[in-house]
């Protein structure tokens, strides 16, 4: 092909062309920049999108199957009603897929009559009765296109929720409590949902501290309607629940209080040569001076300066015209009264700002310690300063601690913030050893011992299965939307679900006790916020007990399978075996672009797409069109080439496909570009983030809504698009100057001699 | 000389060329012409008289508004234009036409390539390109960039190419017009050795009476039409 290599020698840039190449590297550029934004911006919108959805079907499943009217109609589901084997009891779809298949509880010999107005009995051909559940099990689990499917009944009711947030049970203020009321959708947990146990929030230090507060607390007055106070349990009892607790989670490093921990000096390390700030008390305003002009005649800048400046302690009275007394109190500015030691000898410049900041004169110095038999300060200048025999050491630290727990402590445990632990760390290089306990420490790295064996927190095993706690003695397990931590709520919180249950004779409520043992996040679901999983005992007694008479708010069976994209080609296959073998009437399926709560979300999130996709061709053929002006000034440029090639017998067709073969390289190196430009975007795609977010102030994306870390991932659709639309329209570009190539007459060109 | 007696090799008939702007001129009225296998002819005429109209009307570079044209006994039309250009013909400029960034050799070598023959170094057509460098002496040019060759050189160079797919006529537009006048011999003898060798038609284009005087015929163009066609001895 000799059209592409004098199309190649056309695209190398040249001195001579110079106006070509500039206008060739700037299309380049441009086409560049476009297949980048829109790849970038296509890829992290595709991220959001699905892991919207992955939330949608993290609550639900990518198909979900309701009985529809026909089937509460049904001799099959009426019939343990009235049958003795089945105890009188009508049946959920939960208890119909674990009961043995085919069995008709009905027995003629003891159970009444078969009303007549009921539907009659579906039978399969053997003359057995249908079991219309688990013959819709067993064609789920063969569906061919589903991958690892798996089916799970799946309950939503509603009931009342209370939570008591008991707060500062152990600190020296006085502890609160406070109700949250709400009324939430229940739904049934499901263990098997792979995109729940990635919507597990992590617990925070706040929701370990609660949890083991909480342990101290006893909840036997919690379903009371208005408990005042609460009771702790006997020390006895406290101790076994602490190390079933620490059995379980295992806390690893503490962190300093804000302020600083105040230290005896026999904890510092012995020999070190520690760097340290300084705070002298040298002046000590005890009431504020009010007047400027009296600051100044009392020279207090004097005064300020320097540590060494020796200053007699007097009282200077003033009185001013309003007959109130500005009173200045001057202490010894050599004895001093606190240092303040960071952990890291780098973090002393950021405490020394902190301690200086918004004063005019700096109140703190820079200095060195020696811990030798007496400890001895020196300024920088080595000049030594005398220490106040009450001192305060200060030690401050940004990061954590290491600590290892010291279980003995339990014994002599009389409340959860006397548990000790022993602080193992480095000061500045020299190590450093102490106890410390609860009481003025937060906690900081906490690792899960055993996840399976976990009483008091949700967690995931390796990520992908989620287990949520049953029977540890404080009431059922219930993992919450983030909204109620948002709210207040931590781990470890107590508080009952109350519902309604009808007999003969009135309405009662019934209480159950429950305990929060997680928060997971809903994403943008419209009910999200308010729904609420639990294990799926306590969905029927609520469900089940609360309308006897009617069928549960909503059941069914959800249906999971790894391709959740296929759901709707997997719902045509259910539909079209379960029309076969006659029970389709009997089931409502459902994809989860279908679901009520979802639907209208899904379709806009389509249009969207839609949307962005004619936006961006739009920026693309913009972007192109620079090419076809590329082309013309190229054209013009080899015009005598182009006669001197038709000369030699090259068709219009083969003098086209250069240019139009050159439009098309341009169009895909500037692609190429800018695919690779946007594959390092995305991988640098958090950080930048951050960096952006740091300039303007402020995050650059909610968190709320984005999630706390934004999709990175290349999205092959967005990129098979921009690069078929950037090599078709920069096809298309080449075109026309190709044409106008192709018709130039050669006589024209050779004779213009 | 019996013209009858050798194949015809190009034949046109009525031919008729205007050019309408700026005013309407009549370039070739009608042009009547029948060239045969291995005649070398010059076209004489003064400037304006459209000499090389008439050979790009020939060379089927430029359509004309009547008349028909067949080369080798094919009919020219839109379609096979470009093949017979190619298969048929070779040109050979005033101002050369080289083609700027390649080598001599890739310039020879170009109709090859426009004919999709196999161009690789063992090729037939490789060494048909290296023959003919070799031919007009360029030899050791081959590889140079055109641009470094002087004008007689690339003159033989654009011989070489138009020798390079074995076409049987050859088209000449003033062919010596941008050389010294020994230069110019130097062409002129190359031009007609290799014709005469090759058994090529040759129809070049001239003003100099040297070159026309060399060729079988010339033909003199007055007037939109072949005034006389007289053989070189009465030419001069």
């Amino acid at each position: 092909m000799f059209e592409l290599s004098v199309a190649f020698k056309y695209l190398i840039p040249r001195w001579k062309q110079l106006s070509v190449s500039i206008i060739s590297l700037v299309s380049i550029l441009i086409i560049a920049l476009v297949v980048w934004l829109i790849v970038v911006f296509f890829s992290v919108k595709d991220g959001l999108e699905n892991s919207w959805v992955d939330k949608i079907i993290a609550l639900t499943a990518p198909i979900r199957m309701t009985p529809t009217h026909k089937y509460y109609t049904s001799y099959y589901y009426l019939v343990d009603g009235i049958s003795e084997s089945s105890n009188y009891a009508l049946k959920s779809i939960g208890e119909k897929l674990q009961s043995k298949h085919g069995k008709d509880p009905y027995n003629p010999e003891v159970d009444e009559e078969i009303p007549k107005e009921w539907s009659a009995k579906d039978s399969q051909t053997d003359g057995e009765l249908k079991d219309l559940v688990q013959e819709a099990k067993k064609i789920i689990l063969a569906t061919p296109s589903a991958k690892n499917p798996v089916v799970s009944p799946f309950e939503t009711t509603m009931a009342n929720v209370r939570l008591r947030l008991l707060r500062h049970v152990d600190g020296n203020k006085e502890h609160s409590q406070q109700f949250l009321d709400q009324v939430a959708y229940i739904g049934t947990f499901d263990s098997e949902s792979k995109t729940l146990a990635k919507a597990l929030l992590p617990p925070t230090s706040a929701d370990y501290l609660n949890l083991i507060q909480m342990q101290a607390v006893l909840s036997d007055n919690l379903i009371e309607d208005n408990p005042d106070g609460f009771h702790r349990v006997e020390p006895n009892e406290l101790k076994q629940r602490l190390s079933d607790l620490f059995q379980s989670i295992d806390i690893q490093s503490l962190t300093l209080p804000p302020q600083g921990w105040r230290i005896l000096p026999s904890y510092l390390p012995k020999g070190a040569s520690l760097k340290v700030a300084i705070i002298a008390n040298r002046i000590i305003l005890e009431t504020a001076v009010r007047d400027a002009k009296l600051a100044q005649d009392l020279e207090l800048e004097s005064l300020c300066n320097g540590v060494g400046h020796s200053q007699m302690v007097k009282d200077h009275p003033i009185a001013n015209d309003s007959g109130s007394r500005d009173c200045v109190k001057l202490a010894s500015p050599t004895a001093v009264s606190r240092i303040i030691i960071p952990q890291n000898a780098k973090d002393l410049k950021g405490v020394l700002d902190q301690l200086n900041k918004n004063v005019k004169t700096p109140i703190a110095i820079e200095g060195i310690l020696h811990v030798e038999e007496n400890l001895k300060l020196l300024t920088l200048e080595n000049k030594e300063i005398p220490l106040l025999p009450s001192a305060e050491f200060i030690l401050k630290s940004i990061t954590p601690f290491n600590a290892i727990i010291d279980k003995d402590s339990f014994l002599h445990a009389s409340r959860p913030q006397d548990i000790a632990f022993q602080l193992k760390d480095q000061i500045q290089g020299y190590a450093f050893n102490a106890t410390a306990s609860l009481r003025k420490f937060g906690i900081g790295k906490v690792v899960t011992l055993n996840a399976t064996s976990l009483k008091f927190l949700a967690e995931s095993s390796h990520g992908t299965s989620l287990n949520l706690p049953e029977n540890h003695g404080f009431g059922e397990s219930i993992l919450l939307p983030k909204g109620f931590k948002d709210a207040g709520v931590l781990i470890g919180d107590l508080g009952y679900i109350a519902y309604h249950s009808l007999t003969p004779s009135s309405v009662q409520e019934m209480r159950v006790p429950v305990s929060v043992v997680g928060f997971y996040d809903p994403g943008i679901m419209p009910i999200g916020g308010k729904y609420i999983l639990a294990l799926k005992d306590l969905v029927s007694m609520v469900g089940g007990a609360a309308l006897s008479e009617q069928v549960p708010l909503s059941s069914g069976l959800n249906i999971r399978f790894d391709n959740s994209k296929d759901a709707k080609k997997i719902k045509k296959e259910l539909q079209d075996a379960f029309e076969k073998v006659g029970i389709l009437n009997y089931w409502n399926i459902q994809t989860y672009q279908e679901y009520e709560f979802s639907k209208d979300l899904i379709e806009q999130l389509q249009s969207e797409k839609n949307l962005f996709s004619v936006i961006s061709l739009v920026i693309i053929i913009v972007a192109c069109s620079n090419i076809i002006s590329m082309l013309f000034i190229l054209v013009n440029d080899k015009k005598l080439e182009i006669g001197i090639l038709r000369s030699m017998g090259a068709s219009s067709k083969s003098i086209a496909i250069i240019f139009g073969f050159c439009g098309m390289v341009m169009g895909g190196i500037g692609s190429l570009i800018g695919i690779f430009a946007s594959v390092l975007t995305l991988h640098y795609l958090n950080d930048l983030v951050a960096f952006i977010g740091k300039m303007q102030g402020h995050d650059l994306f909610n968190p709320m809504f984005y999630g706390s870390t934004l999709p990175s991932e290349l999205s092959l659709e967005a990129l098979g698009f921009v690069v078929i639309t950037t090599a078709f329209i920069s096809l298309i570009a080449g075109v026309v100057p190709a044409t106008k190539a192709s018709a130039m007459r050669p006589s024209a060109i050779l004779k213009a001699e | 000389m019996t013209h009858e007696a050798r194949k015809s090799i190009l034949e046109c008939k009525g031919i008729k060329k205007n050019f309408y702007s700026p005013l309407k001129i009549e370039i070739l009225k009608e042009i009547n012409l029948t060239i045969h296998q291995g005649e070398t002819i010059a076209i004489m005429g003064r400037s304006g008289q459209g000499k090389s109209t008439l050979l790009q009307l020939l060379g089927t570079l430029d359509t004309s508004c009547k008349g028909t044209l067949s080369i080798d006994g094919m009919l020219v039309n839109f379609f096979n234009k470009s093949h017979i250009r190619n298969q048929k013909l070779g040109f050979i400029f005033q101002s050369f036409y080289l083609l700027e960034e390649y080598s001599a050799l890739d310039n020879v070598l170009m109709p090859a390539k426009i004919a999709r023959k196999a161009c690789h170094v063992n090729s037939s057509a490789y060494k048909r390109a290296c023959d003919l460098l070799d031919h007009v002496g360029l030899s050791e040019r081959r590889h140079f960039n055109t641009k470094l060759l002087s004008g007689g050189e690339k003159q033989r160079v654009a011989i070489a190419r138009a020798l390079c797919n074995d076409p049987k006529i050859i088209l000449a537009d003033e062919p010596s017009g941008n050389l010294d006048k020994e230069t110019s011999a130097q062409i002129h003898d190359l031009l007609l050795n290799l014709a005469k060798n090759e058994n090529k038609t040759l129809i070049v284009v001239t003003h100099d009476p040297a070159l026309a005087a060399l060729c079988d015929k010339t033909l003199r163009l007055q007037d939109g039409l072949i005034s006389c066609e007289t053989l070189p001895e009465f030419t001069i």
